[in-house]
């Protein structure tokens, strides 16, 4: 089995950026067992470079529709802002900065998907929307399934990138 | 260009700085006769929603302000609460403190000088193009941020959002084998630090030379973090509670964050420099001696951008003070002090990685929080920040836009300005039928 490491992302005390931590407590289990979790808040560069195995980062996303799931090779995240996607998590560096960072340096980018939802309300104190919580059980399935795709280094044939 | 003559010049959004921002500049006759750095990040409310929490619930508040520096949240709040309930902490946990404030200026100070500033000097649009061109350097500022955050970690419980301050201590101090990582961690860093001085010393800084008011906390035997008096280059010498009496915050229109200035409406800069040049004395002999062999002394004070050296500086110190105290690590005797709340005014200030932090709390009778003051560095910056960008931009605004806006930005990033933290809530009204 190989190392899989979840980068969970966001400020759980403003609203629709809590997505990460309502996601991970709805995995399954055994889900949970076999992924190494890090709540990183803001992620960094250096939570990226030179990480044993690969990655799931878990994040709220702003651009489509609220409530839809987005699912991207990491690979692709670089470019998600052309196609109107961006991480919703207030970071120093934007998401896809700290990628093209650790992209560069040797090792490079670690083989992952980006999971998320997009938000609709980031208000300080705020609970989830009604609209991101219909979509954590959809989104929670898609970490599931990645998880173990990247668990047992075979990517399923039905899910395209 | 307007039919007055006047010219308007605007960034739209200031990247490489924590928070989101605005730059708008308002040039006649060749002079900026208006510069506002415009913080359009939404206000926060936490000065509200401290309201009504106990003393130790308000630290774990405040360390959400900021992703970046929450440690000096803490410690601000810490020592206020110990300076009015007269708590005293055993010297351990003193200890552990410059400790977790050193885990915190490593990972900050990393990230600014290798990933937010140095890009500016070597001509990159980002530190994209940076680690392509130098993935060396951008390793060595990824291994000494990694550090900071496993200090702050190790002591916190987390890296970002720390969760183990208490008034009176630790709710729980490292046994001395949990250090051990960090005993062998701590020689190389400071092996990188040194050659992150000697780098920062080699940018080329732009040309630009003034003379600041510079306040900083300063301690007889200590490079100043959580004690000190508030001090500053022209005379001022207050203790930390003091901070009202010196400065006071005002409301702009074009900000979320309010601005502080000095009682007489004049501006003064904080953060690495202003340290360096009034407590320099107190730096760790390593420190003293990579910045006595940059020969930059001097010009750290009249050239803003040459920030980044001081930070680097500050860099090296944390990283020689956290292995002292590593080195000498025992169990404190008594990692939390029993206290007990009292009624009164709770104000302290310490150094966050951007300056000095004041909070000041009214505790009431009932030992809870009934009113509120945070200060952060940022927002005392910040009238020094557009006191220089009215200086500075004439400068540059002849330069092609995407030219000047990068010389602006560069400017401004000078402060490692954290936007996030600067927001306020400003004034709330709700009118009911």
């Amino acid at each position: 089995m190989r190392n899989v490491v979840l980068l969970a992302c966001g400020e759980p005390m403003r609203g629709d950026d809590a997505l990460a931590l309502a996601v991970l407590d709805a995995l399954p289990p055994a889900t949970r067992a076999m992924v190494e979790v890090r709540n990183v808040g803001q992620l960094m560069p250096d939570d990226l470079h030179g990480l044993n195995g690969a990655v799931i980062i878990l994040d709220a996303v702003d651009g489509p529709p609220p409530g839809t799931v987005v699912d991207l090779p990491l690979s692709a995240l670089a470019d998600a802002h052309d196609h109107g996607i961006t991480p919703a998590s207030s970071h120093a560096l934007p998401l896809p900065v700290t990628l093209g960072i650790v992209g560069q340096l040797p090792g490079g980018l670690p083989e992952g998907r980006f999971v998320g939802v997009a938000g609709s309300d980031y208000t300080l104190g705020a609970p989830l929307s009604a609209i991101v919580r219909d979509a954590v059980p959809a989104c929670a399935a898609r970490v599931n399934h990645w998880v173990r795709a990247l668990v047992h280094e075979s990517r399923p044939s039905h899910v395209p990138d | 260009m307007h039919e007055s003559g006047e010219v308007a010049f605007s960034v739209r959004q200031l990247t490489r700085v924590e928070g989101e921002g605005r730059l708008s500049l308002t040039v006649s006759g060749g002079e900026v006769t208006e510069a506002h750095l415009e913080i359009f990040e939404a206000p926060r409310y936490f000065e509200r929603l401290v309201v009504g929490r106990t003393p130790d619930e308000v630290i774990d508040i405040v360390a959400r302000i900021c992703g970046i520096c929450p440690v000096a949240y803490q410690m601000s709040a810490v020592h206020a609460f110990e300076h009015l309930f007269d708590v005293s902490v055993d010297p351990g946990v003193r200890r552990l403190r410059r400790l977790f404030y050193c885990g915190e200026w490593i990972e900050s100070h990393a990230l600014h000088v290798y990933l937010l500033h140095a890009p500016d000097f070597l001509g990159y649009p980002s530190a994209v193009e940076l680690a392509a061109d130098h993935p060396e350097a951008v390793e060595r500022g990824l291994r000494l941020k990694r550090l900071g955050n496993r200090i702050v970690a190790i002591l916190g419980g987390r890296p970002i959002h720390p969760v183990s301050v208490r008034v009176g201590g630790f709710s729980r101090a490292p046994r001395r084998a949990e250090l051990d990582e960090l005993r062998q961690a701590l020689p190389a860093a400071i092996a990188d630090a040194q050659e992150t001085v000697r780098w920062a010393a080699s940018l080329e800084p732009p040309a630009y030379e003034r003379q600041s008011r510079l306040v900083s906390l300063r301690h007889p035997t200590e490079y100043p973090m959580n004690d000190g008096h508030i001090v500053s280059s022209d005379g001022l010498d207050i203790a930390p509670p003091d901070w009202p009496d010196a400065f006071a915050e005002r409301q702009v229109p074009w900000s979320n964050a309010l601005q502080a200035l000095a009682h007489d409406g004049s501006p003064y800069l904080l953060g690495p420099t202003a340290r360096v040049a009034l407590a320099g004395g107190t730096l760790h002999p390593l420190a003293a001696e990579a910045l006595a062999a940059t020969g930059l002394g001097e010009e750290l004070t009249a050239n803003v951008f040459r920030s980044i050296v001081a930070r680097a500086v500050e860099l090296l110190h944390a990283l020689a003070e956290a292995a002292d105290i590593v080195d000498a690590y025992a169990e404190p005797g008594a990692h939390l002090a029993t206290w007990e709340p009292r009624p009164g005014v709770a104000a302290w200030a310490t150094e966050a990685p951007r300056g000095l932090l004041f909070h000041r709390y009214e505790i009431g009778d009932n030992g809870l929080v009934s009113r509120a003051q945070i200060v952060p560095p940022t927002s005392q910056n910040q009238a020094a920040i557009e006191h220089d960008l009215r200086q500075f931009a004439p400068s540059v605004l002849e330069l092609p836009h995407a030219e000047a806006t990068h010389r602006l930005e560069q400017l401004i990033r000078s402060y490692d300005p954290c936007i996030s933290c600067a927001t306020h809530f400003l004034d709330l009204r709700v009118e009911r039928a």
